[in-house]
């Protein structure tokens, strides 16, 4: 019986093509901007993951309120030299001074992220030698003017990728410094760095990402301003299960040594609080835009319930005729839901796709401008769930004129032209 | 087994005990046993009562054609016949089983195992192929599919259009179009045939070749109550009931008509 209510619902569907996709317009549009929203959703949580994996469940990054903060309670090198030294649960600490500045050979001239870094950096973010060597010691401590320049700019400035020994002037707000470049790491696939350091919108270049330039963290701030004042840290604890312990000692002593515990300057976040952070962002627009779908997936199913009251007027006849040679009211109530749900269970699978097909076309467009890399996830629950929702919609919608139709009279409905 | 309970006393005396082997009442035994049907319509102020005290027994093996002229209440008379419709009082066995206290579900069910309607406008379906028209009957009567195209495809054999099997109403002839529904009347192998006016779309030649597959089937065993207005066509039936305004003014067999099997 099944089966034949299947077979007969989709051959009437099928007599009426272009009503049942007019039908199914409001089930395709709701379905489909779910789907859309939480593939993207999912796709951008894995993206943000993957690029947090680099920094690692036992770090934890302690930035500086800009809003509470005075101008003495920004962190400087002593700070970061008594963390190091005063709390046992800190492995390592490293501070970043990163900025936009521009490089130039003979060559010519290129836009690059300047970076700051001290020994503990590598320890967070490594740096994947190619060619030449890490920064050394002294080369640390004394503000040796030297480089490290990744793969992709030294061919960019260069034309070649081992340009070990070459000079570069690196420049930033309108400071120059002759440098020697010692090493060419790997670039930078991930966005992380620009990511973290707010550069992730910065990108007016034209040419995608700019090149990634490391310096010694006394050497960049030869060039770059930042008045000895650091408004983020990166601690990494000795294990992950104390990361928070770390990161609340790091805010202790921070607090003890500028005596501003009142004003809660100083906050600490980990890989688990900026996952949430971030989960928290897409769960109130999937809320949000599943609010605005289930708007649409109601007025589809009106719509779905308009178009079956007419096909059941449309089709009196039919059932009494089929009441005539023996068809139960249960028959005929299941032959109309079957159809109702297959309707929107269609309309369901149709939004699955659009949204799927739209999820990437979005993704493809913002990859193409440089704003974000997200491949669309479609999760088996998320599919599960438009399945069940569109079912459950053709049901609701569907059982008001099933049951007109169950109740016909054979006579009347024998007589109906 | 159902016992019967029938009105005269000369009918009383033919109630021979079923054959049990069967299953099914055997020929001496009424298909149709209406007693006392009254049913009155109502629109509004205005009340019709459509039959009046109605008793028609009719028996396995009969032909019969009731007659009458429009707002005689012969339409009425077959809807309830043909347990489209319930009365307002009296009672009714078809074939052993009492209509009246069915539900719908159950009138459904006996509509599909009992009765095989043959309409004046045919009432095929005509997004289906002829044999899917015939296997509807079988869909509702749950019968699986292999067998279902076997006795489609008898069916239409029976009606010489087995070779018409997989054409749709649109595509044949409106005497074809009719043997189809007869072959859809007769799959499931019902007690009774009824036919509403069945030729009353169809010329006169057409006419006569339905008529003689009714009398072909009438002769292989098929009850067959015929509903009409037409004098030429109740004369293929062997007994014929004139119904007005409402009342059986004739009850009479037809000259060449075979008496039913009766034992008296």
């Amino acid at each position: 019986m099944l089966l034949e209510s299947i077979k007969m619902a989709v051959s009437s569907l099928m007599a009426n093509k272009m009503r049942a996709l007019l039908t199914m317009l409001g089930i395709i549009v709701g379905i489909a901007s779910v789907i859309t929203i939480v593939s993207l959703g999912e796709g951008g949580k894995n993206e943000v993951l993957g690029q947090f994996e680099q920094i690692g469940a036992s770090t934890v990054i302690i930035q500086v309120r800009s809003g509470q903060a005075q101008a003495g309670d920004y962190i400087n090198q002593n700070d970061i030299e008594a963390i190091r030294t005063r709390i046992d649960s800190v492995k390592h600490v490293t501070a970043t001074l990163q900025t936009v500045g521009h490089a130039s050979t003979e060559m010519g001239r290129r836009r690059i992220y300047l970076s700051g870094i001290d020994a503990d950096f590598i320890e967070f973010s490594p740096i994947e030698i190619v060619y030449g060597r890490l920064f050394t010691e002294i080369e640390y401590l004394d503000a040796f003017p030297v480089v490290i320049i990744d793969r992709a700019g030294a061919q960019a400035l260069f034309g070649r990728e081992n340009v070990v020994g070459e000079r570069l002037t690196v420049e930033s707000s309108g400071r120059l410094l002759r440098t020697t470049i010692v090493g060419v790491c790997e670039s930078v696939a991930s966005q992380f760095s620009a990511f973290a350091s707010g550069f992730g919108g910065d990108m007016d270049d034209n040419r995608g990402i700019p090149f990634f330039v490391y310096s010694p963290f006394v050497t960049a701030r030869s060039i770059i301003d930042d008045n000895n004042r650091l408004s983020s840290i990166n601690v990494m604890a000795v294990e992950p299960e104390r990361v928070d312990e770390a990161g609340a000692a790091v805010i202790r002593l921070l607090e003890m040594r500028r005596g501003n515990s009142e004003r809660s300057v100083y906050r600490s976040q980990n890989l688990a609080s900026i996952l949430d952070q971030i989960n928290n962002v897409i769960n109130i627009m999937t809320w949000f835009i599943s609010t605005v779908a289930g708007i649409s997936l109601v007025v589809g199913g009106i719509g779905v319930m308009n178009i079956m009251l007419v096909s059941v007027t449309e089709r009196t006849r039919e059932i009494g005729i089929r009441k005539a040679i023996g068809a139960t009211n249960t028959d005929i109530l299941f032959q109309f839901m079957t159809e109702s749900v297959i309707l929107t269970l269609l309309g369901g699978m149709m939004g699955i796709l659009a949204g799927l097909g739209l999820a990437y076309g979005i993704s493809a467009a913002a990859e193409s401008l440089g704003v974000a890399q997200i491949t669309p996830i479609l999760s088996w629950q998320a599919i599960v769930i438009a399945v069940a929702f569109s079912t459950a919609v053709g049901l609701f919608f569907g059982i008001y004129p099933a049951r007109k139709a169950a109740r016909l009279h054979p006579i009347d409905a024998l007589r109906h032209q | 087994m159902i016992k019967y309970f029938l009105g005269t006393k000369k009918e009383e005396n033919e109630n021979k005990p079923q054959e049990e082997s069967t299953g099914k009442p055997v020929e001496q035994h009424p298909v149709i046993a209406l007693r006392n049907a009254w049913k009155t319509y109502r629109t509004g102020a205005v009340e019709l009562t459509a039959l009046r005290r109605i008793s028609i027994h009719i028996f396995a093996g009969e032909f019969t054609a009731i007659m009458g002229s429009s707002g005689s209440g012969k339409s009425t008379l077959m809807n309830i016949l043909g347990c489209l419709d319930q009365m307002d009082s009296g009672s009714y066995l078809l074939n052993g089983t009492d209509i009246s206290s069915l539900n719908q579900e159950d009138l459904a069910f006996i509509r599909n195992q009992e009765i095989g309607f043959v309409f004046q406008s045919f009432n095929l379906l005509n997004k289906l192929t002829l044999q899917e028209n015939v296997e509807l009957p079988m869909i509702y009567g749950a019968v699986n599919r292999g067998e279902r195209t076997r006795r489609a495809l008898e069916a239409l054999d029976a009606v010489w259009l087995a070779s018409w099997a997989r054409h749709r109403p649109n595509e044949v002839s409106g005497g074809q179009i009719q043997r189809a529904a007869i072959a859809r009347a007769i799959v499931m192998r019902p007690a009774l045939l009824m036919a509403d006016e069945p030729t009353g779309n169809l010329d006169s030649r057409t006419s006569r070749d339905i008529m003689e597959l009714f009398i072909q089937l009438n002769r292989s065993g098929s009850t067959i109550v015929l509903i009409t207005h037409e004098k030429e066509i109740s004369a293929y039936a062997n007994r014929i009931i004139r119904v007005e305004d409402g009342e059986i003014v004739l009850d009479s067999f037809g000259r060449d008509a075979p008496k039913p099997e009766r034992d008296n």
